[in-house]
């Protein structure tokens, strides 16, 4: 531990440094809230407004982690990761459902296309850093 | 005070559940198959109904579809109350038309708190 740390500047967790992250969601608010929860923790973070554009930003930028709302335009959350687990490329990329319903049957259809968590919104900041710690291993 | 439609082929589950509702103060009718849910939930018009799936005859599935298909019972939610506990028998029975799923044994709370969310 190091104590010369001040007890009010709350210090970047070094384990998220340079962790690449993808928000896809169609609200604006989400993805600038994303961003800068996870820009202060020194991720470099990705955004995308659907799946449509999400899938070539992932193939462009091969992200550590993403963040897929479910409902969304052209492309939903189900569909899109759906694609991205069926992609051999990106199987192993960590995929977090965002919902703003908690239901049983979303978290089921979650599973089921292969998404690996699924948080309810509005998420807190320390739900979002969690979600990263816990999957993206380095 | 609302009243609930239990549907379950087992004596003892039926008796649980009609023993937790009435203690909250629900009004319970009770169908031990398919097809005489179907039938009560045309008769009883309940606010609520809870269903088995495992059942013989028409299963709770089928029994929900008919249910949600037809104009006289859809607007009634039914409630999942099952062993079955697969992810796909979830997203199915929402594709039957269920709008909440409860995987059994169900504790009172859990329970209460499903069927006042669809009576609100």
């Amino acid at each position: 531990m190091d104590t010369a740390v001040s007890a009010n500047s709350e210090p970047a967790d070094d384990r998220l440094a340079g962790v690449k992250v993808m928000v896809i969601d169609d609200s604006k608010t989400i993805r600038r809230t994303a961003e800068t929860l996870l820009g202060k923790q020194g991720c470099e973070v990705i955004t995308a407004t659907d799946g449509f554009e999400a899938l070539a930003k992932i193939a462009q930028h091969q992200p550590d982690l993403i963040f897929v709302d479910i409902m969304m335009p052209r492309l939903d959350g189900y569909q899109t990761c759906a694609l991205i687990k069926n992609n051999p490329k990106f199987r192993d990329t960590p995929v977090i459902m965002l919902s703003s319903k908690d239901s049983i049957f979303d978290k089921a259809r979650g599973r089921i296309v292969g998404s690996e968590q699924y948080l309810t919104k509005p998420f807190s900041k320390d739900e979002l850093i969690n979600a990263i710690k816990e999957h993206v291993k380095r | 005070m609302a009243r609930i439609l239990v549907v379950d082929d087992s004596r003892t589950e039926i008796h649980v559940l009609k023993g937790m509702l009435e203690k909250a103060g629900y009004e319970v009718e009770t169908a031990s198959s398919g097809e005489e849910g179907v039938e009560t939930a045309r008769r009883a018009r309940p606010d609520v109904i809870l269903m088995d799936v495992v059942m013989p005859g028409v299963n709770g599935f089928q029994a929900t579809r008919q249910l949600s298909r037809d104009p006289q019972t859809a607007q009634i939610p039914v409630i999942m109350v099952t062993t079955k506990d697969q992810d796909a028998d979830k997203v199915w029975a929402q594709r039957q038309g269920a709008k909440d799923y409860l995987v059994k044994p169900v504790r009172e709370k859990e329970l209460l708190k499903a069927v006042r969310a669809q009576l609100s």
